[in-house]
């Protein structure tokens, strides 16, 4: 083996060696890479690569019951700066940014002086001025997309609506009582993207969106809230009262139509986050009689017949005066709820006694809550039975050291209007998804009976003296066309300091509904910290009259006296088919002479003699039948005859003017009105039957229509 | 004398079949490629698309609040009083059937 073999055999040795040494190391460090610093290191690959965002919901939209908008969410831009880079762009820049966003030149040097690397410019601007700003294409400049809370109405109905605050959670009314589904589901999403940062989509899959909030629709009618909140606050400033509230309820269901608070202060953030029906809780003064007569009447502890002696304005009882407005010596109940002796009701509540008359307040919602859909609701005040002394009781019967909140007030007159039912008040429809599938939908809850239907009917009668009687105290409760009942209350406001009463400052209060014949609308209005001598029926009952005017012309709901009707419908008293003869009571509209199953199932022809055009109509639409009319007035003449085997085609109508009795003589055109059965009309009357059967507590012989 | 040993003939294996295979390797690589490329044009143009969607979608909420903004009551009430209009009477509106 010669020398120069041997040299280079050590040498490749060397390299191999050397080789050997390098392949081990970069061994080494694979495993230092992959096993000991990969999970960091992955970490920080994937950071580098991939974005994580968060998709925003959108809050669904509120909508009153017509569909109209009372909140939207929209987007808005946000504009943000890099302190430092942007103080690099030249001064000209620098100004047409400052134009763009509406500051001034010094504004926008003041917000760049900041030491920060973040600042805000302006949130949630209009986009397209903020498209002006981001059009600069100036370097520290960027935006940012956000969703912001629009309420398009102003203030329409703000205490319900309620508010949403900056990173889009409810904070009170509607918006916070059903925020997890006006929320939505945001979406966090993560993505691949480029050197520019382009998303880059693995697969289309990966695309996801987030799922907007669901739309929610109220109860309330735009138009009526509007104009309950016009005439109030037209009160609240007239009358020097220092708010007011107003309640429009259907008396039946329970839907609120209308929920007006008004300040003499107005003050639009406070408004919406306060809802001083449901929050706040007043002595109800005179307007507790109504319920404590009915309490009597289902007691049989006064007799309507009866004569109570009102002792000539001035009661003395355990150490105190209770006086009347103006003396009264005998009364009946009708008298005392008429002329709202103090004196009366004191001597009727003791001798209902306190715990009948705690057990029937009880029953009217008095004291607990009423469930109304609506955050922070109170339940009033109301104190056991079992603790009142002989002057509470009296007290209050007259509604002093009760307390209760204006929407149970409003639900326990809904009673009396309805039959005796209470029901549960909603504000809230129906909520649906963004697809318009049907998530949620309210229906009349009746929570209890609070008194007997044939007591209701009583007070029915009773209430309406209050506004139509000689010595009533709320003849300008009246609405010209329509018989109103309803109640006054005035009452001295409770002085937190000395626990007594202010003398010159009264709660003044009115409720009733209307037509009394057939309840539609139930209103209450209440004005608070007004001076002396503004009673509840001077303030507070011509607010009602306004309001239930324009609301019965809104609900296009026609006097019973006018010669031109609507078409709306009415209850079965149609069926009886007296002329304009509306139905007194509920239980009245019940003619036994009828085969309403025959009629109803729609295999006889019903009496329509008699009936007005809008009576007719209303039978019609109710059984999804057609009408020739002939004529004008009432009805004197129908073919096939009543009775007899419904007909597949038109039944005749002969109308004429009262007085005229022959068909020939009728004169006026042909028309041919054709009835679509499953109208809105006919789902009110089954509402109106199904209710009419809870009043009764039982079958009215009468099938719903299905 | 030991008989010469005979060498058994070599066969020449056929180069045909790598060349093949290898071709077919690139092939299909570069169809993966290629695909993959459209995938991610795809990708960009959904991403385009989507951004269009919401665009859109934005702006389908702005014009209703315009449109809900336009037709507030509130503002209705202070254009009729400037038309001298007021909300009807009683006994203004007739309904016939």
């Amino acid at each position: 083996m010669t020398s120069a073999f041997k040299q280079r055999r050590s040498r490749i040795g060397v390299l191999t060696f050397a080789l050997t040494a390098l392949f081990g190391l970069a061994v080494l460090r694979l495993v230092a890479l992959v096993v000991l610093q990969g999970p960091r290191l992955n970490t920080m690959a994937r950071e580098e690569h991939t974005a994580e965002t968060e998709l925003a919901a959108v809050r669904g939209p509120i909508v009153d019951r017509h569909g109209e908008p009372m909140a939207l969410s929209a987007e808005t831009r946000s504009i943000y700066a890099r302190p430092q880079k942007l103080l690099e762009a030249n001064a000209a820049e620098r100004a047409k940014l400052a134009a763009a966003l509406d500051l001034s030149s010094e504004e926008l040097a003041h917000r760049l002086a900041k030491p920060a690397p973040f600042i805000w410019l302006r949130r949630r601007m209009d986009p397209a001025q903020a498209a002006a700003a981001e059009a600069l294409n100036i370097d520290g400049l960027g935006a940012f997309s956000e969703y912001k809370r629009f309420y398009p109405e102003s203030n329409l109905a703000g205490a319900v609506v309620g508010s949403a605050g900056m990173d889009g959670q409810g904070l009170s009314g509607v918006e916070l009582e059903y925020d997890k589904l006006i929320r939505g589901a945001p979406v966090e999403l993560s993505f691949y993207h480029d050197a520019l940062g382009h998303p880059i989509l693995d697969s289309p899959l990966a695309i996801k969106s987030s799922q907007p909030g669901a739309q929610v629709q109220l109860t309330l009618d735009g138009r009526i809230q509007s104009l309950a909140e016009n005439e109030l606050a037209d009160e609240v400033q007239s009358s020097g009262a220092q708010r007011g509230t107003a309640i429009v309820l259907d008396p039946w269901s329970g839907e609120i139509l209308a929920l007006a608070n008004e300040s003499a202060q107005p003050d639009p953030v406070h408004a919406r986050l306060h809802d001083a029906a449901v929050q706040d809780a007043f002595e109800p003064g005179s307007t507790m009689k109504g319920l404590l007569a009915s309490i009597a009447l289902t007691n049989h502890t006064v007799n309507p017949a009866e004569q109570i002696y009102c002792e000539n304005g001035v009661y003395h009882l355990d150490g105190r005066t209770i006086h009347d407005d103006s003396p009264h010596g005998w009364l009946d109940l009708a008298g005392i709820i008429e002329m709202s002796s103090n004196i009366g009701a004191s001597k009727i509540a003791l001798r209902l006694g306190a715990r009948r008359f705690y057990e029937g307040l009880h029953g009217f919602g008095i004291g607990r809550r009423t469930g109304v859909d609506l955050p922070g609701e109170a339940g009033g005040l109301l104190s056991k039975g079992s603790s009142w002394r002989e002057i509470e009781l009296a007290n209050h019967g007259f509604g002093q050291g009760v307390a209760v909140t204006p929407m149970q007030l409003a639900v326990a007159y809904a009673a009396i209007a309805n039959g005796g039912l209470v029901v549960r008040p909603y504000v809230v429809k129906s909520v649906s998804d963004a697809e318009g599938n049907v998530l949620l939908t309210h229906t009349p809850q009746v929570m209890g009976r609070a008194i007997p239907p044939e007591v209701a009917h009583q007070m029915n009668l009773l209430l309406r003296n209050v506004v139509n009687g000689a010595d009533g105290t709320a003849h300008k409760a009246q609405v010209d066309g329509f018989i109103v009942a309803g109640k006054t209350g005035t009452a001295q406001m409770v002085n937190p300091l000395t626990h007594g009463y202010f003398q010159n400052r009264h709660v003044s209060s009115f409720v009733g509904f209307l037509p009394a014949d057939d309840p539609r609308l139930l209103i209450l209005v209440v004005l608070y910290d007004v001076g002396h001598g503004h009673f509840g029926g001077l303030v507070a009952a011509p607010v009602f009259s306004e309001i239930a005017s324009g609301a019965l012309r809104d609900l296009d709901v026609a006097s019973p006296g006018s010669d031109y009707d609507s078409a709306s419908v009415l209850p079965i008293s149609s069926f009886t088919g007296a002329p304009h003869k509306r139905n007194i009571d509920p239980l009245a509209a019940i003619d036994p002479g009828v085969d309403y199953d025959a009629v109803l199932d729609r295999k006889a022809t019903p009496d329509f003699s008699g009936a007005s055009l809008r009576h007719a109509l209303d039978i019609a639409r109710q059984l999804g039948i057609n009408l020739d009319v002939n004529g004008q007035g009432y009805v004197i003449a129908q073919d096939p005859a009543p009775g007899s085997t419904l007909p597949s085609s038109a039944i005749k109508l002969t109308l004429a003017p009262a007085g005229i009795a022959n068909p020939e003589s009728a004169a006026g055109g042909v028309t041919k009105i054709s009835i679509t059965p499953r109208s809105k009309a006919h789902a009110a009357g089954n509402a109106r039957l199904a209710l009419l059967e809870h009043a009764t507590g039982k079958k009215t012989n009468r099938k719903i229509l299905r | 004398m030991r008989a010469r040993q005979r060498k058994s003939p070599v066969h020449k294996r056929s180069r045909l079949l790598p060349a093949l295979l290898a071709a077919a390797i690139v092939v299909v690589g570069f169809a993966t490629l290629l695909m993959r490329l459209e995938v991610t044009q795809e990708g960009y143009r959904l991403s385009a698309v989507r951004l269009d969607i919401v665009k859109l979608e934005d702006e389908n909420r702005r014009l209703r609040l315009t449109a809900a903004q336009l037709s507030s009551h509130d503002r209705l009430r202070a254009l009729a009083s400037r038309y001298h209009l007021e909300p009807a009477r009683n006994g203004q509106v007739v309904m016939v059937p």
